[in-house]
């Protein structure tokens, strides 16, 4: 025969944790913080401000600043809105989804998603040499060959990792405030400095 | 929605005791959060962004968000022996099923016991069923409580939709639960949007005869994405110990879907669900009391049964996220020896929040509920056919931040009570030590059991019977091994020590070494029923807990990024010990082994050779041993293992970006080798011989 008695305590006790956590949730329901993607977002504009880029990558003074999303976009409308009245300097933001099958290219910053994971040295392949900035939000993105690592810490977006001589290497100056900011940045092969975290 | 209707109606008509309870109070819950959610904005950007916009870069830097990605802790930082065996791993090792995976882990024995079955165990204590090992498949527990074991063949996914395998070696940490005894496995797969557009892929080869799938992805407006799969795979026929055809070929067909919904930043709902059939040939014993007393009878195993799953995540202010968590897992087994159909449900709820600048605590509970009807056989009987299995379980976990960046505790238990053993409580503590950015080293203590599964709780299974003859008498002599109320528990203490190191960006290390202390391992003890004396004798193996003994080992694994287009990766485990059972008890087969190998090495190399072709090697050896699967008196199966090494290739070719072709080698190292022995069910053992295999991959 099977033993019930001490089942019905486990159902009590499920009961229980059950009512605690529908109240927990409730009372802190209360402000509405900004969202991961909608702040990651702001940090792309951060990047067109705090980056420089050689002038000979636009076609015209009036010519467009594209911010190219490449793969499974997290951002939804959050980076159209950020950055639909802004510029850097004369050329007007404006935000591009890649497609599966397009030629990566046209854009001076290029956000790498998730999705794209395994298909990050293609990815790269197709950037190499070319005045892009390539941003990323994933595992290793800077080891496998990216240039901006953003990543979460206890809650906050952080610039994790900054491969600054990739970024010269194709002619993008970083402004020093930036550098100052990530947690890690790379200079060249074997003079990797990470920085004390506060 | 109509999906949980039909689960609480079949739940509901299942029983009419009052089980209803935990889902009132999952209602509950539901109801508390649901308004909220849904008055939360259709979309993200009703929120006024352009604060943002004159936010200075410290300042953003400062801003808590609301995330629901899952708390990505830095690898290099987690205090526990977890290795994770990636899509990327997976797709260039040219595997086949996910127990193959499993041998990329260190520390992991795997041993393809017939063309469908396969015993995976971790740190030794290996065995079809009963090795303590606690398998998920995205939270879903894969585990059989009826066998203590995992059905590998029918537990299953599409090998392209696993994001990672999290192996975690050692009792995982409290929040996992009864029988993450030596281990947890945890197949987790990639999120719909991240499988979009269409997937083709076809096979076949020497062994798995056919390989087959299509899987399609694609957006259900601007917040949800899903996907929905269909596979079909063949297998033939392996190899007999000694050549000829083992009688062990099968057939499985799966399909499945998963949609993830996003409505607003704060909110998550996942939903999956899978569905399968599959048929096997099963060489299975026929036992009687008459002459011919032992024969193989040819037969079929046929299994279908389906799941399907529910998963809501909420962001709550204050850095803390909610969990709730519901499935079902349903399946019918239908052999010659015996017919079984299954049933779980589950609910579990986790709330994770920070308290103070130092601490995260998670806690929470669940509650789950089995219920079996069994149809039993002379071979394979259990008492109450009909069962109805519950547990009830709630943790609690807290991480402090002695030093920050440093240094960090963890202290957790989970108590559960059960319907067979009652209360069992597993405590666990960690502490992790990061001197630098480049070097961790951890260490813990903590107390797991495995509860009996319900044929050691219940059942008999007749394992041989030994004809007359002048050595065992004028009667035939019926073996069975009996489950009794009387069996509780296994338990382990664990202490572990591990080290991790990056000694160079290219080059990363992984040590671990562990002393585990068992008490109360599974023994048999023998009786003899002279109750039909004149008709047989019976010995009754009787299941007890007089095993105790200590384990210990270590695990090494080392990955180097060679050169950009050159990864090499390493792993040796090793394994030893000593288990005793009191003198006064006899067990039967020889004493109690370790049922694994005491050294296990494998080494792999990646080579993208251009950017269309890639090559991997992968060498594994594994040693020898001494007595695998569970012993049948009378069996011409001999108990040891020899050792063996392995040699898989697999050669990759992209003609366009969208077509992979790749055919890959198995065990090319011409010897047919054994990797384990059956259980009672199978009357063959087999072999692993060399295999070819062929896909070629589409996606558009």
């Amino acid at each position: 025969m099977l033993k019930f008695p001490s089942s019905r305590l486990a159902q009590r006790l499920a009961l229980v944790v059950c009512l605690l956590l529908g109240v927990a949730a409730r009372a802190a329901d209360a402000t509405k913080p900004f969202g991961e993607y909608q702040v990651k977002a702001v940090f792309l504009y951060n990047f067109t401000k705090f980056v420089s880029w050689p002038t000979n990558v636009f076609n015209g003074a009036n010519a467009p600043f594209v911010i190219g999303v490449l793969g499974a976009d997290p951002f939804g409308p959050a980076l159209d809105e950020l950055v639909s009245a802004q510029s850097v300097g004369s050329h007007p933001i404006s935000v591009r989804r890649l497609g599966r099958d397009e030629p990566i290219g046209g854009c001076q910053i290029l956000f790498v998603a998730r999705s794209e994971r395994e298909r990050l040295p293609d990815v790269f392949a197709a950037v190499k040499d070319r005045p892009i900035l390539t941003v990323g939000d994933m595992p290793r993105f800077v080891e496998l060959g990216g240039m901006f690592n953003l990543a979460l810490s206890q809650r906050r977006v952080v610039i994790d990792v900054i491969d600054n001589a990739a970024a010269r290497a194709v002619g993008l100056q970083v402004n020093s405030k930036l550098l100052d900011l990530a947690r890690e940045v790379r200079n060249g092969p074997g003079l990797t400095a990470p920085r004390p975290r506060p | 929605m109509n999906m949980m209707r039909s689960v609480v109606r079949t739940w509901r008509t299942a029983h009419s005791l009052p089980r209803g309870a935990a889902f009132v109070s999952f209602g509950f819950v539901l109801a508390l959060l649901a308004p909220s959610a849904l008055r939360a904005q259709s979309t993200a950007t009703n929120l006024d962004l352009r604060p943002l916009l004159t936010m200075s870069l410290e300042q953003l830097t400062t801003l808590k968000v609301t995330s629901v990605s899952k708390k990505e802790e830095r690898l290099s930082e987690a205090s526990a022996a977890i290795s994770v065996i990636t899509q990327d791993d997976i797709n260039r090792s040219g595997v086949t099923s996910i127990p193959d995976a499993l041998r990329l882990a260190p520390g992991v024995d795997v041993g393809r016991v017939d063309a469908h079955e396969w015993a995976v165990g971790v740190r030794g204590m290996n065995d079809t069923f009963a090795s303590g090992l606690l398998t998920l498949i995205d939270g879903r527990s894969i585990y059989t409580p009826l066998f203590s074991g995992t059905f590998w063949q029918s537990q299953d996914v599409l090998l392209q939709d696993i994001d990672r395998i999290e192996v975690i070696r050692g009792p995982g940490a409290a929040i996992w639960g009864a029988n993450a005894f030596n281990g947890v496995i945890n197949v987790v797969t990639k999120p719909a949007s991240e499988t979009q557009g269409l997937l083709l892929s076809g096979g076949g080869g020497s062994d798995l005869l056919t390989s087959d799938a299509i899987r399609y992805g694609g957006k259900l407006g601007d917040h949800a994405a899903y996907r929905v799969y269909g596979k079909y795979d063949q297998w033939d026929d392996s190899r007999l110990l000694g050549g000829g055809a083992a009688d062990d070929a099968w057939s499985k067909s799966q399909g499945g879907f998963r949609v993830d919904w996003q409505p607003s930043d704060a909110n998550l709902l996942t939903l999956q669900g899978d569905f399968y059939g599959l048929q096997a040939d099963q060489s299975l014993p026929q036992l009687s009391l008459g002459p011919p007393y032992e024969a193989a009878n040819l037969g079929q195993w046929k299994q279908d049964g389906g799941n399907a799953l529910a998963r809501w995540t909420r962001s709550l202010a204050d850095d803390s996220d909610l969990t709730l968590q519901a499935y079902y897992d349903g399946a019918d087994m239908n052999l010659p020896i015996l017919r079984d159909r299954q049933s779980t449900f589950d609910l579990d709820v986790r709330h994770r929040f920070h308290w103070g600048e130092r601490q995260e605590i998670v806690w929470g509970g669940g509650y789950r509920l089995v219920r079996s009807g069994f149809e039993s056989s002379f071979e394979v009987t259990l008492r109450d056919e009909t069962r109805l299995d519950q547990i009830g379980n709630g943790f609690v976990q807290d991480e402090v931040t002695l030093v920050p960046d440093r240094l960090k505790a963890t202290l957790g238990v989970k108590v559960e009570d059960n319907n067979i053993t009652g209360v069992e409580v597993q405590p666990g503590g960690r502490i992790a030590w990061t001197p630098t950015d480049k070097q961790t080293i951890w260490a813990s203590v903590s107390r797991a059991v495995r509860t009996p599964s319900a044929f050691e709780n219940d059942g008999s299974i007749n394992l041989a019977v030994i004809p007359p003859s002048p050595a065992s008498g004028p009667f035939p002599v019926l073996v069975t091994f009996q489950g009794n109320s009387g069996f509780r528990s296994e338990e382990l203490i664990a202490y572990e020590l591990g080290y991790r190191l990056q000694p160079h960006p290219r080059v990363s290390l992984d040590a671990t070494g562990f002393i585990n202390s068992y008490n109360g391992l599974r023994s048999t003890t023998d009786r003899i029923d002279l109750s039909h004396l004149f008709s047989y004798v019976q010995v009754v193996s009787s299941a007890a807990n007089e095993v105790t003994g200590t384990t210990y080992g270590a695990e090494l694994s080392l990955a180097w990024q060679t050169t950009d287009w050159w990864r090499l990766s390493g792993a040796y485990s090793f394994l030893n010990g000593e288990l005793d059972a009191p003198a006064s008890v006899a067990v039967s087969g020889g004493g109690p082994s370790l049922e694994a190998a005491k050294h296990q090495f494998s080494i792999r190399s990646s080579m993208d050779l251009t950017r269309e072709i890639e090559l991997d090697l992968w060498v594994r050896y594994v040693a020898g041993i001494s007595s695998a699967g569970v012993y049948i008196p009378g069996s011409p199966i001999p108990p040891a293992i020899p050792s063996y090494a392995t040699l898989d290739a697999r050669i990759a070719w992209r003609p366009i970006k969208q077509l992979e072709l790749s055919i890959v080698g198995q065990n090319l190292f011409d010897s047919p080798h054994r990797e384990f022995n059956p259980s009672y069910y199978s009357t063959q053992a087999t072999e692993v011989s060399r295999s070819v295999f062929g896909k070629a991959t589409w996606r558009f």
